[in-house]
């Protein structure tokens, strides 16, 4: 979080368009990835980040304080399943996205050796797989607190719930997560495996 | 009994592994959950899965904004109402076009073969009044300039001709013979013959230069005004009612036999004659004028009356579809 956040918003809220901006710098990367792995495609993640920093703009007034964070990535969940909606009515699109899958989970990580950066790059396959099973209030959960490092107060923020329901959602996502995971135990990379194993 | 307890407690515990994971368990449960770890090698095992699975999420890399998503602008708030709005007249507007081709085919499908005895009826009442009226114009000029005067005659000629189509051939001759139409009684026998001969609308003005423009009009319209005061003849506007008048009168002209004054007057106004079958034969034939005339379609009075149906169905449904779009929109 910015220093400088809270005058940033306000700002924003006065109209101040490069004020709003300096946000969006900030927090478009968060956004974009959320995006990216309700969506499972880099296109419509792509989309859906935009549409959702013009909601915000539109919407800056409704903001009452506590984590901005929380609230775009609310607005920015929202853009997503407008998305999906979007898609749904258009199956060849969701055809592309499906097909998108792979290329979505395919971030480079920094570091890495070539064998190391393929078994990383399988297990990520799997993840975004496995998150795919959940349903979209776990997954959303999951994403939001594991992914993105939410504490249980700011979800219970983003998704107008109480903090009971927060970890609730949690506990089952991510219970369902172990369960795909193990399932796929012989297909996970060994550094998976290994930590099961330990 | 023990098995089932045993596994409620476990579920239980099991529950909290993602809380404890996450250090938002109490202290309490905490304890109490170490303390059912320490003995059971399932539940080390799921946490230990468990925490894989969250390690393992935890690392999935973040990717790169592809781009700025920086605003340009800032977006109008009101665009999309005035959109919603827009969308709301083009509907309305290509509605209405449907609407009024629909009323217009149909309009026209009714006049086609099938539906045309019933067009036949209002055809030959709509003729009577409107050969009437022809007549009612020409006589009244005839009164006051007086009967047997050439001026008059060619006036009440070329009047009288106009509104029928089939006029175009008695009015060509109408204007090429004024002097030839003296007034004299001598004229109109041979006007008969001719007459007949104007009445299709092919006839060739040329041909019947001198003999056309007198026949029609002076035996039919002369004796009128001189039976007739000019009150009731602007009361008695049917037919029926001028027929009668005639017979009496033609005798009186004496230079014109009955018959023949008979035959001269269809090519003009119909009305003078009382027999019905010799009345129904003009207004077929002025029927067929106005047919020819209108493309063979049906009357206009239905075609207005189509097209008002359809443009008020179509107003009824427009506002139908009004109403619900405005009630979506609140909800």
């Amino acid at each position: 979080m910015l220093a400088e956040e809270p005058s940033l918003i306000a700002r924003s809220q006065r109209g101040d368009l490069a004020a709003f901006n300096a946000l969006v710098e900030c927090y478009q990367r968060q956004v974009y990835n959320l995006c990216l792995r309700l969506l499972a495609s880099a296109e419509a993640a792509e989309d859906a980040t935009q549409e959702a920093f013009i909601a915000a703009y539109r919407r800056i007034d409704s903001f009452r304080g506590g984590s901005f964070r929380a609230w775009l990535l609310r607005i920015a969940a929202n853009a997503s399943y407008d998305e999906l909606r979007r898609q749904r009515r258009r199956p060849a699109a969701s055809l592309e996205a499906a097909t998108a899958v792979h290329g979505a989970a395919e971030v480079p990580s920094p570091a890495a050796g070539p064998e190391d950066e393929a078994l990383r790059q399988e297990l990520n396959v799997h993840l975004q797989e496995g998150l795919a099973t959940l349903l979209p209030d776990q997954r959303l959960a999951v994403i939001l607190r594991d992914v993105h490092g939410l504490s249980y107060e700011e979800l219970a923020e983003a998704m107008h719930c109480s903090v009971g329901t927060v970890k609730s959602r949690i506990a089952r996502g991510r219970a369902r997560m172990r369960e795909y995971l193990t399932a796929q135990r012989e297909l996970l990379p060994r550094p998976f495996r290994l930590k099961n194993e330990e | 009994m023990l098995e089932v307890l045993a596994r409620i407690y476990h579920r239980r515990i099991r529950r909290q592994l993602s809380p404890y994971l996450d250090g938002v368990l109490s202290a309490r449960d905490s304890r109490r959950l170490e303390g059912h770890l320490a003995q059971c090698q399932a539940c080390r095992d799921e946490l230990a899965e468990l925490r894989a699975t969250v390690q393992a999420l935890a690392e999935l890399p973040l990717a790169e904004a592809p781009r700025s998503f920086a605003l340009a602008a800032a977006p109008v708030p009101t665009l999309r109402p005035a959109a919603r709005r827009m969308e709301f007249g083009l509907r309305l507007a290509t509605a209405a076009a449907a609407f009024a081709l629909a009323a217009v085919l149909v309009g026209d499908f009714a006049g086609l073969p099938g539906a045309g005895e019933r067009e036949e009826q209002p055809m030959a009442g709509r003729v009577e009044p409107y050969a009437a009226q022809t007549e009612t114009e020409v006589v009244p000029q005839e009164l006051t300039v007086g009967p047997g005067e050439s001026r008059a005659e060619d006036k009440a000629l070329t009047e009288a001709p106009t509104p029928p189509p089939a006029a175009a051939g008695a009015e060509g001759g109408a204007m090429a013979s004024p002097p030839a139409t003296g007034g004299e009684g001598a004229a109109t026998p041979q006007l008969g013959a001719v007459a007949p001969s104007a009445g299709p609308e092919t006839a060739a003005p040329g041909a019947s230069q001198a003999a056309t423009p007198a026949a029609t009009a002076t035996p039919a319209t002369t004796p009128t005004p001189a039976e007739m005061p000019p009150g009731t003849f602007g009361l008695e506007g049917t037919p029926e009612a001028t027929a009668p008048t005639l017979p009496p009168e033609t005798p009186s002209l004496a230079a014109t036999p009955p018959p023949v004054g008979a035959q001269i007057v269809p090519s003009g106004p119909e009305q003078q004659l009382p027999p019905e079958p010799e009345k129904q034969v003009p207004a077929e034939a002025e029927r067929e004028t106005l047919t020819a005339e209108e493309g063979g379609g049906p009357s206009r009075e239905t075609v207005v009356r189509w097209l008002e149906a359809g443009l008020g169905i179509g107003l009824a449904l427009l506002f139908v579809s009004w109403s619900l779009t405005r009630r979506r929109g609140r909800a």
